[in-house]
């Protein structure tokens, strides 16, 4: 599996997502794709992860994004399952600390709190155009210069969408693409 | 005849609006950047062979176009609207240059009869409105600055105190938890490392 990879530092992934899983799409359990991936197994696969009173990160990431629905914990659940023990952040070493300047290598990690409708039920399969405007526009931004949160705020600007939720970003919101 | 000039008249006019990708044509907007910026050791005249990188990115709507001068200054070009919208000190700004060895020589001195002069946090806001000023932007168009300072405090123990980076947000008007303006103040050498808007 690549993600134990020493190179690998960054992660984007489009897919299903819910606070502790990927992959798997909980609203449509007919579907094929029922194979996911729960945020524990990834961290202790990574061995990623708080451990007591202490965070344990013997695979931290630089930059993860998780693109699917409340990959970055859900507002419905916040205060039960809001970043708890399981959360993406920790699955991937990424902590919610305060800044670089601890002498540790920058972090960030991205996710929704919302659900992303990225496409509507059948027949309209109606794909969310504000959602593809937005990781476009970030990702643009982004390695254009902009600094991570800069990035971010300018693209869900540029939407006019006031029905699109910004992403959730911890660690240092101040990341460059580099 | 007049359809022909009509679409002369339309050519002309798209090709007017063209953006602005040519790395010749947006070299004159990186100097007057730097010179906006007063960045000392830039090189002067700046002809393509000082780019150490150059890149057109397009997504979402944007054209964006990154120029970095001698793999040290980087300036992101916004190719629609033709001005500098970023720019980075690639040596001196702290999201790059973070390690204990860029960051503690900042830390003020231990003995206190070095002289020491960092703005503060009112002072490192003022710096920075100036600079975006220079550079033709409003921060009057943002709310009122926030300068936060950042903090050396290692976890693994040994010298703390506080940076002389501070880090200047203009919050947006209509959304002041996103900065219109966000400008990087190195307080004790009295510069910009980084700045970026819209």
């Amino acid at each position: 599996m690549r993600l134990a990879e020493p190179t690998t530092a960054n992660l984007y992934i489009f897919c299903h997502g819910s606070p502790q899983t990927i992959g798997y799409d909980p609203l449509n359990q007919r579907g094929l794709g029922r194979c996911g991936l729960f945020s524990s197994e990834i961290g202790v696969f990574l061995r990623n992860g708080p451990i007591g009173d202490k965070f344990l990160a013997s695979k931290p990431y630089r930059f993860v994004f998780l693109d699917g629905c409340e990959t970055g914990g859900s507002y419905l659940l916040s205060g039960f399952l809001d970043f708890s023990p399981g959360g993406w952040n920790n699955a991937f070493g990424i902590q919610s600390g305060d800044y670089t300047a601890t002498g540790s290598d920058p972090q960030a990690f991205m996710g929704w709190k919302t659900q992303k409708a990225y496409a509507g039920p059948p027949p309209g399969r109606l794909f969310d155009t504000s959602h593809r405007n937005y990781i476009n526009g970030f990702y643009t931004r982004w390695a254009a210069g902009e600094q991570l949160k800069q990035a971010s705020d300018n693209a869900y600007s540029d939407l006019h969408d006031v029905f699109f939720t910004k992403p959730y970003i911890v660690g240092v919101d101040t990341m460059l693409f580099q | 005849m007049k359809t022909l000039l009509l679409l002369i008249a339309l050519i002309a006019a798209q090709v007017s609006r063209a953006d602005t990708t040519n790395l010749v044509e947006i070299l004159p907007f990186v100097v007057k950047s730097s010179q906006a910026l007063e960045i000392e050791g830039f090189p002067q005249p700046l002809t393509t062979n000082n780019v150490s990188e150059f890149r057109v990115i397009r997504g979402g709507g944007l054209v964006l176009a990154r120029v970095i001068v001698r793999d040290r200054w980087q300036f992101g070009f916004n190719a629609k609207g033709n001005y500098i919208s970023n720019f980075t000190d690639r040596k001196h700004s702290i999201s790059i240059a973070y390690k204990a060895e860029d960051l503690i020589p900042l830390l003020p001195p231990e003995s206190t009869n070095t002289v020491y002069n960092c703005l503060t946090k009112l002072e490192a806001a003022e710096f920075a409105a100036k600079y975006l000023k220079r550079l033709g932007f409003d921060p009057s168009l943002a709310l009122s600055p926030v300068a936060k300072q950042w903090k050396w405090d290692p976890k693994q123990g040994g010298r703390t105190g506080l940076l002389p980076i501070f880090m200047v947000d203009f919050p947006r008007k209509e959304d002041p938890e996103s900065a219109l303006f966000f400008v990087e103040v190195d307080g004790l050498h009295k510069r910009i490392n980084h700045f970026s808007t819209m």
